[in-house]
């Protein structure tokens, strides 16, 4: 039987003592596209941030990746993490180093050593984003566009179960949105599951996938409207 | 009048390539790039294939190799496509601090020097994934011009200095398995160290490795060294660390011992954010002593 990838159960969603989500279900399957939508403050990153160990899951039941994430110990979330490719709004990419040192710094930190390895993984995770040519660039030298390119590639480098992408087109012009997109969209059609929040509904007309809805509370499926 | 070579292992060649172009055009000469690519990974050789492609320039190729030849045959067949008379060879991991640096070859071209040696430089946006790698550099690779001039044969760097096609072709690179290292020292000890002119000329190393990978290497390094004096190679002779084993060397079995108590805190202090470049001789020697009494030198 093929696992999900991702699995709530009447899950409950706090922001700090603040119960933002009640009865969260929300099952994806390997390979699959999801965007969550949902207004600021209806509690999309803090469901995001439950499910890459940010805040404790503390009703319901989930599972991750393979890990429960009731059970969830503090020393558990760095391999947690592993398996995840994470896509923040604002990149947070090392400012002080360029490309190629920003990918490598990540898997030196989870533990790969052979420096020919090393360069072929970081080769390859650029070209999947088209950045291969810029791997010298500072990372305060790049676009935002090819900032969030280089972070999606360091996403990818672990070669994770699945892509959390919080908003990852939030802080892009709309050209530059659809750029990065493409790039998400490849990165899917080569076998990989994505779940994507955000607030942008050009993209998600232009990018149609199944749609969750955060709103009054609660998370829904949206089914889109085709012309 | 000038070749510049310029050897590629998994290395993007674009900003060397690019500030090489326009230093060149500078200067009223007529010049040539040449790169050859000893089988890096193929994203590289795409990316730097497409970049040299792109200019559409017949004063710049890139050559493929079909196989990995490594270092020295490498730098020899580009010596054997240079067209000019002058050779200026720099690693593609490097590039020109000053934009004057092509203009400072040209014009000690004129004298009567067979060899012009540049020099290395350690660039500070570099520091932090490689520390011990870059203080190594900064404290013990940085050396001052008047050094250097005492002692040019053992400081003058392949990665950049120029040479008189004439003589490269007479005394080529050492074609030998990447493992016996000195690859520079063999090559410059082939020549009179007066035909060798010292100038300050930098460039800034680039790419440097991991402190892990760097450490490794650099046990290879004082592994190669005692297998040079074990041989009696005469190169062993311009090995400082060799020297410095034959005067501890009645110590050896204390310090071996020491070593052998001590290499885990040495390595923790060596790979961590604050690495001691004393700790990191020290090490070395230590190394050395514990492979010697291995070997029963």
């Amino acid at each position: 039987m093929p696992e999900n990838v991702l699995k709530l159960q009447d899950a409950q969603i706090f922001q700090r003592d603040n119960l933002v989500l009640s009865n969260v279900n929300l099952k994806i399957d390997e390979g699959e596209f999801v965007y969550l939508i949902g207004k600021t403050g209806s509690g999309k990153s803090s469901l995001m941030k439950t499910l890459y160990g940010d805040l404790p899951l503390e009703k319901g039941t989930g599972s991750i990746v393979g890990f429960n994430l009731n059970t969830l110990k503090e020393s558990e979330i760095p391999f947690l993490r592993r398996k995840l490719g994470i896509v923040f709004q604002d990149f947070k990419l090392l400012n002080d180093r360029n490309v190629f040192e920003n990918l490598r710094f990540v898997l030196k930190a989870t533990g790969w050593k052979d420096e020919s390895k090393i360069k072929s993984k970081i080769m390859e995770v650029l070209s999947k984003v088209g950045m291969e040519t810029k791997d010298f660039k500072m990372a305060f030298q790049l676009s935002g566009g090819e900032q969030q390119r280089v972070a999606i590639a360091r996403a990818l480098l672990n070669d994770p179960d699945l892509i959390l992408a919080d908003e990852p087109t939030g802080n892009l012009d709309p050209a530059t949105s659809v750029g990065v997109m493409n790039v998400l969209r490849e990165i899917h059609q080569s076998g990989k599951t994505i779940l994507m929040a955000t607030h942008d509904y050009a993209i998600i007309l232009k990018f149609p996938y199944k749609t969750l809805k955060c709103e009054g509370g609660e998370l829904f499926e949206v089914v889109q409207q085709r012309n | 009048m000038i070749s510049v070579l310029i050897p590629v292992y998994n290395y993007n060649v674009k900003p060397l390539v690019e500030n090489l172009i326009s230093q060149l055009n500078k200067q009223n000469i007529e010049w040539e790039i040449l790169l050859s690519d000893d089988e890096s990974i193929a994203v590289y050789k795409k990316v730097n294939n497409n970049y040299i492609n792109s200019l559409n320039n017949f004063h710049i190729k890139l050559f493929l190799q079909e196989q990995n030849v490594g270092n020295g045959a490498n730098r020899n067949y580009l010596i054997s496509k240079a067209f000019y008379e002058w050779i200026l060879f720099l690693d593609a991991d490097v590039i020109p601090v000053h934009s004057n640096f092509i203009s400072n070859y040209i014009k000690q071209i004129s004298t009567s020097n067979e060899i012009i040696a540049g020099n290395i430089m350690y660039n500070d946006k570099n520091r932090l994934p490689n520390l011990l790698r870059w203080k190594y550099g900064m404290e013990k690779e940085q050396k001052s011009l008047k050094f250097r001039k005492l002692y040019p044969i053992l400081n003058v760097r392949g990665a950049n200095f120029l040479i008189k096609k004439e003589l490269a072709l007479k005394h080529p690179f050492p074609v030998l398995p990447e493992k016996y290292g000195f690859i520079d020292t063999r090559f410059f000890l082939q020549f009179n160290k007066n035909n060798i002119c010292v100038i300050n000329n930098p460039v800034f190393h680039l790419g440097l490795e991991n402190n892990d990978v760097f450490l490794n290497k650099t046990k290879n390094a004082v592994a190669n060294a005692l297998y040079l004096f074990l041989k009696k190679d005469q190169l062993a002779n311009q090995i400082s660390i060799v020297a410095t084993y034959k005067k501890i060397y009645f110590l050896k079995w204390i310090l071996a011992y020491i070593y052998s108590k001590s290499h885990k805190y040495l390595e923790k202090n060596l790979l961590s954010d604050n690495p001691s470049i004393l700790f990191f001789q020290i090490y070395k020697i230590l190394y050395m002593c514990y492979l010697g009494i291995d070997k029963k030198a």
